[in-house]
């Protein structure tokens, strides 16, 4: 099952995103988060193995009391570290639903370290918890585990979850984990997300990653995109590392595509901080065709102070 | 050519004797009624060189203005005198042309060019070919009735450093020349601003433009001088072009801002004049941060350094320095190299995603004495503490496994998610080696 759908992956990535956030070609891919269930209402937490509450009380205390909190996190790394596998669901079990900064630490490094030894047993007790801080930091340490062993697992696991803040949440650091390697399948996973300034930022955020490996693609991809905040948002992201590979198309991009505004100068400027180092002339001459305004006053700054940097004078 | 050498006496002139002439001439200036004009006359032996009058003529083209002079003299006292010759030419004492007058006593001479002044001499020439030397010269200066065109005013023009400047309406005009037939030309007085070759002239007939492109990046203020001539005479206006540097609100790109993770007590970021001041809450440990990020994109290998000016902390703890970040999430990985409020310098890293904390303490950081630097180089990060901004001491290296395309910037934290942290950085620089092994990007 798991290899059938990573096949699937590699097939189109998500070319639909639209302002609801649904992406047909990421349901091609098999990733659709599907009919939601409800929530259950257990706050029982499985119990694996049996743990001393004493010392995980014990623990805490020493935490919080500690001024030095580097050093009380190195404490705690140490504990779960030592821990034995058998130990992780009986230290879970003793935490409860405690809600300081060190049980919150303790939590996620156990589920962590949990999910990474057995993700389908972490992933169980963390969706068994109920909605909170707690439950959404199990599910995305779950999650993120899942996307860097087992990503299509991860992904049915999240999407036979019913969907809540908490459950987007750990879908989000899926869709972020599994963009740093495989930036198509993130797009695709976060396409499927419900529409948020977050997810935007997760989409963005894989196209650019695409485009670092395949950047005439991804500026076709973001092109496509049919919300217009979105897709400038989606567009300035590629545009920047795609000007590593394509100066000319990013450039045009940028001041074809992009509206006038924060964005475009960022892009503009960082295309020039690419584009100008290696083809002086080529840049320049672009940054004289670029319209009146903030943004070409920028890029012209920048080709300046690339130019005394390179010894070129002003 | 004809060349003439006159001895010059105190206001007289004394003629060399020529046969039987012994000649002394003088010249006096007058007015003569009816003429109008300039009279001069010259005595030569009793003779009266006049120049008797001139009149306007029409000269090529359109321009209008006096083209000839007519000149007399009394006739020679002495005897056998057959011819007289005028000398003439633009120089004084150089003479280019001569006309011969006959036995008259006087001769118009055409051609002449309105509003030059031509130099005159005259010889006699007896009945044996014999000529004498020049009388004493005479000059004139033919008048013009032509009036200089006129060309409108320009006001002074203040643009932005960057920032093209719109075709500038101006109009020419002359009573007597065609507006087509006049020539505009332009300069600059600062061609380091503005070179006369980025001063492009357009328009035609009397409507006229004339567009300025100072030179990409550069500053100051120029003098632009339009001139406007007819055939004989120019007219010329002149206004100040002055390019300045732009303040840009808020971040100067590629520079963003942004909370990361929740924090209680929002920051913030400014930019100005080369000090960065980055309000921060929250922390940076565990396995979730929540700072303020000063942050641009970065691919590939690249590094940040920056020297930490100063720290004002009103929180319990946190840190400030450089960091490199994969992603703004709050369980992001990252390297950060940076120095704590205690004033310690302390390497962190994140090397999984959402989870621990890594960190290891260097030493006292005495601010603002302070520099501190992470250099990505593949999946090694290392950071590097400096007390000069020269020498840079290795702290640690670490693998942490990132995206190509991250981020690169400055990172506050309080140690507290209600009170804020207020540092100040300076000499900020980011290097990307996909925009240049050695090129850093200045901000």
């Amino acid at each position: 099952m798991a290899v059938a759908v990573l096949q699937l992956w590699h097939g189109p990535v998500a070319r639909n995103v639209d302002g609801t956030g649904a992406a047909r070609v990421a349901k091609r891919s098999g990733y659709s988060l599907g009919p939601r269930r409800p929530r259950s209402d257990s706050s029982e937490l499985p119990v694996a193995a049996s743990a001393d509450s004493t010392l995980v009380d014990a623990l805490l205390h020493e935490l919080e009391r500690n001024p030095d909190q580097e050093e009380a996190y190195e404490r705690l790394q140490g504990f779960v570290g030592g821990l034995r596998d058998t130990e992780l669901a009986g230290v879970l079990d003793a935490l409860g639903a405690r809600t300081t900064w060190a049980a919150g630490e303790l939590r996620r490094a156990v589920v962590r370290r949990w999910a990474e030894k057995e993700p389908q047993a972490a992933a169980a007790w963390a969706s068994g918890l109920p909605g909170g801080a707690a439950h959404r930091d199990a599910l995305e340490q779950v999650a993120v585990a899942w996307a860097g062993s087992e990503p299509a697992s991860g992904w049915a696991w999240l999407t036979s979850l019913p969907m809540g803040p908490d459950e987007e949440s750990a879908a989000l650091q899926f869709a972020y984990e599994v963009s740093r390697t495989s930036p198509t399948e993130g797009l695709a996973i976060a396409a499927e997300l419900g529409p948020s300034p977050e997810r935007d930022e997760c989409l963005a955020y894989a196209a650019s990653q695409w485009a670092g490996a395949d950047a005439d693609s991804a500026l076709a991809w973001a092109r496509d995109v049919a919300d217009p905040g979105l897709r400038q948002q989606v567009l300035a992201g590629v545009s920047v590392p795609a000007a590593a590979q394509n100066p000319v198309g990013a450039a045009t991009l940028a001041a074809a595509l992009l509206e006038p505004g924060a964005q475009q100068q960022r892009a503009v400027v960082s295309i020039v901080q690419r584009w100008a180092p290696h083809s002086p002339a080529e840049a320049a001459a672009w940054v004289r065709m670029f319209p009146d305004g903030p943004a070409r006053v920028a890029a012209v700054e920048e080709l300046v102070g690339i130019r005394a940097a390179q010894g070129g004078g002003e | 050519m004809f060349e003439r050498r006159l001895v010059h006496a105190a206001g007289q002139f004394e003629l060399p004797t020529l046969g039987g002439f012994g000649r002394r001439i003088f010249f006096r200036k007058a007015r003569v009624g009816g003429w109008g004009i300039l009279r001069a006359w010259a005595v030569l032996r009793g003779w009266v060189f006049v120049l008797l009058g001139v009149a306007g003529f029409m000269m090529a083209g359109s321009a209008r203005g006096q083209s000839s002079v007519t000149l007399g003299w009394n006739p020679s006292t002495g005897s056998g005198i057959t011819n007289y010759h005028v000398y003439y030419g633009g120089v004084s004492h150089t003479y280019t042309n001569v006309v011969s007058a006959g036995a008259a006593t006087n001769v118009t001479i055409t051609g002449l060019k309105s509003g030059a002044t031509y130099y005159f001499a005259a010889t006699a020439i007896d009945y044996l070919g014999l000529e004498s030397v020049d009388s004493a010269e005479i000059s004139y200066t033919l008048g013009s009735s032509n009036t200089a065109p006129v060309i409108s005013g320009i006001a002074s023009q203040t643009v932005n450093v960057g920032t093209a400047i719109a075709p500038i309406a101006f109009t020419v005009s002359d009573a007597q020349t065609a507006a087509s037939n006049l020539t505009v030309t332009a300069s600059s007085s600062n061609s380091g601003l503005l070179p006369n070759g980025n001063i492009i002239l357009g328009g035609s007939g009397t409507n006229r433009t004339v567009t300025l492109s100072p030179v990409a990046g550069q500053t100051g203020v120029a003098t632009v001088t339009l001139t406007v001539c007819d055939p004989t005479l120019c007219a010329s206006t002149n206004f100040l072009l002055t390019v300045n540097a732009v303040i840009v609100p808020g971040l100067p790109p590629p520079w963003q801002t942004a909370n990361i993770g929740t924090v209680g007590v929002p920051g913030s970021a400014t930019i100005a004049n080369g000090l960065f001041t980055v309000q921060g809450a929250g922390n940076v440990s565990g396995s979730a941060d929540n700072f303020r990020f000063l942050y641009q994109t970065l691919t590939g290998d690249g590094e940040i350094r920056e020297r930490i000016e100063s720290i004002r902390n009103g929180g319990s703890g946190g840190i400030v320095g450089a960091m490199i970040r994969e992603n703004l999430t709050s369980g992001g990985r990252y390297a950060l190299m940076g120095v704590t409020p205690a004033g310690a310098f302390r390497w962190q890293r994140r090397s999984s995603t959402g989870n621990g904390t890594s960190s290891t303490k260097s030493g006292s950081a005495i601010l603002p004495n302070a520099w501190t630097r992470v250099v990505r180089s593949g999946n090694t990060f290392s950071g590097y503490k400096s007390s000069d901004g020269v020498n840079w001491t290795l702290v640690s290296s670490s693998t942490i496994g990132m995206a190509t395309n991250i981020y690169v910037g400055l990172a506050v934290a309080s140690g507290s998610t209600s009170n804020l942290n207020t540092s100040v950085f300076t000499n900020v620089a980011v290097f990307d080696t996909f925009a240049s092994t050695n090129v850093m990007i200045l901000q």
